[in-house]
């Protein structure tokens, strides 16, 4: 389906009186979505799946965006996107967090886990193994997401 | 591309870029239907005439009217099956109404009230026992047929030569004829909804990808007993055109029309698949049916050559619209 409706999928009803869309409004928000998130799309029109996974990946955020969302949970929101693309959505969340939004941010890529990370919660094998808090004096760094990871050291419980 | 929201011009240009999209996309089959219609102009001199274009209207409306309900449903990747069989049984119940003496004028609302019930009936068990749209409309397309000789006092034809709302299938409005009017009407309000309505992006939605749609909170199984419910209103409309037309009705009224129906949707640029397609497509479908039927006949070529010459003409035409758009990389 188009860019645009899968942008403003959610929201359609706050453009909506009736049922009926008020095209204008929905056109407005979706041109607007697409500059803030520097989504790379010809037209509204163009079909999302003709577009590359990282703009794919940014029309999905996009969309939820659209909403207004106090918390946000993305998993694995770069998978399949190329590191120019990376790059902006990590610019992205992280304007989201500095705006209050609390991001939960699943990734198995380490080198985005530190460099994006307030906090980091390591799980393995379904668990939850161990927490990095800089705020208690823990140092987020690949070697120590590592430890948790590979079971070297446990969370004290 | 400029990206300013402030222009209104520019706001207006590019929200009209979905609908453009669409029409472009339509125009895919256009060049067909030209040539046919330029064939059999050559062919003949009766075919292009002003009285001839009318009647190929007249003959593509209620095809139009079938063909636009089957749209919403290939749309969400579904078929359709029990669209003849539900025009069929729709006409004869509005044809009884309409003998009954305190109750004529219940006639329309009859039939489409039965088209829609048998939709609906397609639509819940499809949405919520969440059976295949294949097998729930191929057992309608039976079960309905059956239906439709029962009520017509078991396989007689039940005619009515003081039809209340004959005018309906036989009078014109400024030169129109009303089934013409009708089957318009119906393009446009598909269009509507599919284009301007929360409703028609949930449709195309759910063809796209159900997984995504339903996660992405969307009522799947609402947006099917919609689509399934406006199919048989849709069938229902067109057995009353039916038996307007005819002033009469039987159990076989509408027998094989479901194929011309899925034919022209597909000959539209709609995807079996969903998602993808428009009614203004399928318009065109039904056109090229419409124009093939007539033309053929006009030349004289036997009823059993038209099948095939109109067999071949589908196939041909998808395929070379599948070729484009392979080539066009959309």
């Amino acid at each position: 389906m188009a860019s645009g409706d899968n942008i403003a999928m959610n929201v359609l009803g706050d453009y909506a009186a009736a049922g009926v869309i008020n095209p204008l409004g929905v056109g407005q928000m979706v041109r607007k979505a697409i500059k803030d998130l520097s989504i790379r799309v010809a037209s509204p029109a163009t079909r999302a799946i003709s577009l590359s996974g990282g703009n794919q990946q940014k029309l999905l955020l996009a969309r939820w965006l659209a909403i207004g969302p106090k918390v946000l949970i993305l998993d694995e929101p770069t998978r399949g996107v190329d590191v120019g693309a990376k790059a902006e959505i990590y610019r992205l969340i992280g304007e989201l967090a500095a705006k209050g939004v609390a991001v939960v941010f699943i990734s198995s890529e380490l080198p985005e886990v530190v460099g994006m990370s307030d906090r980091v919660l390591v799980m393995r094998e379904g668990h939850l193994v161990g927490e990095l808090d800089p705020a208690r004096g823990d140092q987020i760094t690949q070697e120590n997401i590592m430890e948790y990871a590979t079971g070297v050291k446990a969370m004290e419980v | 591309m400029s990206l300013s929201p402030e222009n209104p011009a520019e706001i207006k240009r590019q929200a009209s870029k979905t609908t453009r999209a669409d029409i472009l996309g339509a125009l895919g089959i256009l060049p067909v239907l030209i040539l046919i219609c330029i064939i059999f102009a050559v062919l003949s001199s009766n075919f292009a005439t002003p009285n001839n274009f009318i009647n190929v209207l007249r003959q593509a409306s209620i095809n139009v009217v079938l063909a636009a309900g089957m749209t919403f449903v290939i749309l969400t990747a579904g078929i359709d099956l029990s669209v003849g069989a539900i025009l069929g049984a729709s006409a004869v119940v509005a044809l009884q109404v309409s003998l009954m003496p305190e109750w004529g004028w219940a006639a329309i609302p009859a039939g489409l009230l039965a088209g829609l019930a048998f939709g609906l009936i397609n639509g819940l068990l499809i949405a919520y026992l969440k059976l295949s749209p294949f097998v729930v409309t191929l057992g309608a397309f039976s079960a309905v047929r059956g239906a439709a000789y029962l009520l017509a006092n078991n396989g007689q034809t039940v005619i009515n030569s003081s039809l209340g709302f004959a005018a309906i299938g036989n009078d014109s409005f400024l030169g129109v004829p009303w089934l013409v009017w009708i089957a318009l009407l119906v393009i446009l309000v598909s269009w509507f909804i599919l284009r301007r309505t929360v409703l028609g992006v949930h449709v195309y939605a759910v063809g796209g990808n159900e997984q995504a749609a339903r996660l992405t909170g969307i009522k799947v199984p609402r947006v099917l007993l919609f689509v399934y419910g406006f199919s048989g209103l849709c069938a229902g409309l067109a057995g009353v055109m039916s038996a307007a037309r005819l002033y009469s009705a039987n159990g076989i009224l509408g027998t094989g029309y479901e194929l011309d129906a899925i034919a022209a949707v597909v000959l539209g640029g709609t995807s079996l698949a969903g998602g993808i397609g428009s009614v203004f497509g399928t318009t065109l479908g039904a056109m090229i049916i419409a124009v093939l039927n007539n033309g053929l006949t006009i030349l004289g070529v036997s009823s059993f050559w038209q099948l095939v010459v109109k067999g071949v003409v589908i196939v041909i035409a998808v395929a070379v619209d599948r070729l484009r758009t392979a080539r066009a990389g959309r």
